[in-house]
């Protein structure tokens, strides 16, 4: 009787035992599949043997040469980022990638402890992060560009359409005359007892006196002004024939009525005046032409009654 | 009461058609000037008589405004001092004078007669100084004007009348006057701030008598390359030595500011290097822009033809007729070897007045041939 109670005790005791260890594999079983979940949730980065530092080296150095190859040219990445970008945080510089490279592959080289490459587990994550960032960015660049590029487009064609609607002698602006001549005036000067007057009359009129301001638009001129009055009749006007002369113009050679001089290299303005002498002037429009390098830069009508 | 009315009438009849005749004198010209006068100037010369019609303004010796109207010319020859030459230039002065006086309408007053200095110089040197006095003295008769005054000046008087005459008041005392004749050149300028101190200067160049040296220097080959070569050896040789030493001696560089040229080649020069100037009495020239002109002459010279002028001015203002004319003109009185001539010898004498000192102002001159007439006017007038 006293047996068969053992018997009976010993086989519970085995199962509690048979129970205990698959408990133990099942745990074990449970844990593996939890951390390895865990750690494939990160790419590339393989649970390595804590054990093994020559297996985790190697395991390392393949995830490192994975990350690298994903990004070839640091500095085309970066250059690629708009010039006038202020977000600068999560930037990764050309010299601290190298300098990250390079303590990654030393640390993988010549591991003193497990310790350095789990720093060097560390960096390769972090580098990871930025190289990331990086596509990210390059990806919106990338976009960002093929919307200017398309804008760009639109508007040169649009740009073009306009070219062919405006006449080419509209486009010589301000900016492309050697000079810009403001303030021209031509006034009609009588003279009476000890002083001048101006008239609009022509029978009372002694003379002509013109002023204006030239300001140079190139960095150097010739510094020559040619003022060119002519008379209702066709005629151009000249004070003397000592004083006379022609000139080049694009549309062949033209006679002067006066010449001037201005300093060629002076950017601010300067005020020029001529005066014009005639035995009798007649009544109509006077016209007023300054010509610098052979090109009309100004040109009035006075009207004398 | 009846004839006292008709005399009344008779006497205005007249006065109109004394005032009348002398404004159609005036309006027969188209003048330049508001306030001026047409004047008659005849030069009995070396070679023929010359009548000028001008315009003289009232500010003629302020600012040289004159304008030449007309320009008549009769070839004599007086200096061979034979009886068909005397004649022939005693026919000659009285035409042009007739036609001055009835065809042009100027009062005889207003008519200037002068024996100009090339005659006097040759009279003197072949004592013919009485064939002078006696073609005076036979047109005063022949005109029936017993006491008008036909002086004889010199080369001195008249070079210092043409520069009153030219050179306005203002460029005076600082323009050298240089007339370039056909067989000489001369001139001069006021050194001392006066009108009376003249001091004269005289080339035996002229545009003919260079183009006569180059052509003797041809020898068999005529070719215009040839007549270059030589021309330049001419200018280099035989003028050299006169023109350099002329210029130096007359002091002129130092004393003037403006060179003026005047003579035929002058107003050839002008006419062709700026046809648009065609109306100016005077032109302005560097240095450079006649030997520019000078290689044309050479190189180019289809292109000087009064066409191809014409065709390369586009100034819708300009007189293209008037140019035309006056362009065709120089072609009729030089060919393109005298132009070449001449303007070696404009060029030689402006060489000696290009410094890197003292820039001075060249100007030609194109009526300069009657300068004179209009400084004798105001100095007659004047007395």
């Amino acid at each position: 009787m006293a047996i068969r109670n053992t018997r009976l005790l010993v086989l519970p005791l085995i199962s509690l035992f048979l129970l205990l260890i698959s408990f133990a594999l099942l745990s074990y079983w449970g844990y593996q599949i939890f951390y390895r979940s865990k750690n494939e949730k990160r790419p590339g980065v393989q649970k390595d043997s804590a054990n093994s530092s020559e297996g985790s080296r190697d395991s390392l150095q393949k995830i490192y040469s994975a990350a690298i190859s994903n990004l070839d040219h640091p500095e085309i990445a970066m250059s690629s980022l708009p010039p006038d970008s202020t977000d600068t945080s999560h930037v990764i510089k050309p010299e601290d990638f190298y300098k990250l490279r390079n303590e990654i592959t030393d640390l993988l080289k010549n591991p003193a402890s497990n310790g350095d490459l789990e720093i060097a587990r560390q960096k390769i994550v972090e580098l990871q992060d930025k190289i990331q960032l990086l596509h990210t960015r390059n990806e919106s660049v990338e976009l960002e560009n093929k919307k200017l590029s398309a804008a760009l487009t639109q508007l040169s064609k649009k740009k073009s359409i306009e070219e062919i609607r405006t006449p080419a002698s509209t486009l010589k602006t301000r900016e492309t005359l050697p000079i810009t001549v403001s303030d021209l005036h031509l006034a009609a000067i009588n003279v009476g007892q000890n002083s001048e007057v101006e008239t609009t009359l022509a029978e009372q009129t002694v003379k002509l006196i013109g002023y204006f301001v030239a300001k140079n638009n190139n960095t150097y001129n010739n510094g020559e002004i040619f003022v060119v009055v002519t008379q209702p009749d066709g005629h151009i006007m000249q004070n003397s024939p000592w004083e006379a002369g022609s000139f080049q113009t694009s549309n062949g050679r033209k006679s002067y009525s006066c010449k001037m001089s201005f300093d060629g290299f002076k950017k601010e303005g300067t005020r020029l005046q001529f005066t014009l002498n005639a035995e009798n002037f007649e009544k109509g429009n006077y016209s007023v032409v300054i010509y610098n390098n052979g090109i009309v830069v100004k040109k009035i009508i006075k009207s004398l009654l | 009461m009846f004839t006292h009315s008709l005399r009344r009438v008779l006497l205005l009849v007249c006065l109109l058609v004394t005032v009348g005749a002398y404004l159609q004198a005036q309006s027969n010209f188209k003048l330049k000037y508001k306030n001026s006068s047409v004047y008659g100037g005849i030069d009995v010369g070396a070679k023929g008589v010359k009548l000028s019609i001008l315009e003289i303004g009232n500010n003629a010796r302020k600012n040289g405004a004159f304008n030449v109207l007309k320009d008549t010319a009769i070839n004599t020859d007086f200096i061979s001092f034979t009886e068909t030459s005397f004649q022939n230039t005693l026919n000659g002065l009285y035409k042009l004078y007739s036609l001055a006086i009835k065809d042009y309408n100027i009062s005889p007053d207003r008519v200037f007669i002068l024996v100009s200095s090339g005659i006097k110089v040759q009279a003197e040197k072949a004592e013919k100084t009485s064939w002078v006095k006696n073609l005076v003295d036979s047109f005063k008769i022949l005109s029936n004007e017993p006491a008008r005054k036909i002086p004889m000046i010199d080369v001195k008087e008249e070079a210092r009348l043409s520069h009153l005459g030219i050179v306005p008041d203002l460029r005076r005392y600082s323009t050298f006057l240089i007339d370039i004749g056909s067989g000489n050149t001369k001139g001069g300028y006021f050194p001392y701030g006066n009108t009376k101190d003249f001091k004269l200067f005289q080339l035996t160049w002229g545009t003919k008598s260079v183009a006569n040296a180059t052509d003797k220097r041809l020898e068999d080959d005529n070719s215009l390359i040839n007549f270059n070569k030589q021309l330049q050896r001419v200018i280099a040789g035989e003028a050299n030595s006169e023109i350099t030493y002329a210029i130096n001696v007359s002091g002129a560089y130092n004393m003037n500011d403006n060179i003026a040229f005047s003579g035929g080649i002058a107003w050839s020069v002008a006419t062709l290097m700026y046809p648009e100037l065609v109306d100016n009495s005077i032109v302005g020239v560097t240095y450079e822009d006649v030997v520019k002109f000078g290689e044309k002459l050479f190189r180019e010279y289809p292109s000087l033809s009064d066409t191809e002028i014409v065709k390369s001015l586009h100034d819708k203002t300009l007189d293209k007729k008037a140019i035309t004319s006056e362009v065709k003109r120089v072609h009729q009185v030089f060919d393109q070897k005298s132009l070449m001539a001449g303007t070696a010898l404009l060029l030689k004498i402006m060489r000696q007045f290009e410094s890197i000192y003292a820039k001075k102002q060249f100007f030609l001159v194109k009526s300069g041939q009657v300068g004179w007439i209009s400084a004798y006017v105001d100095q007659t007038i004047g007395k």
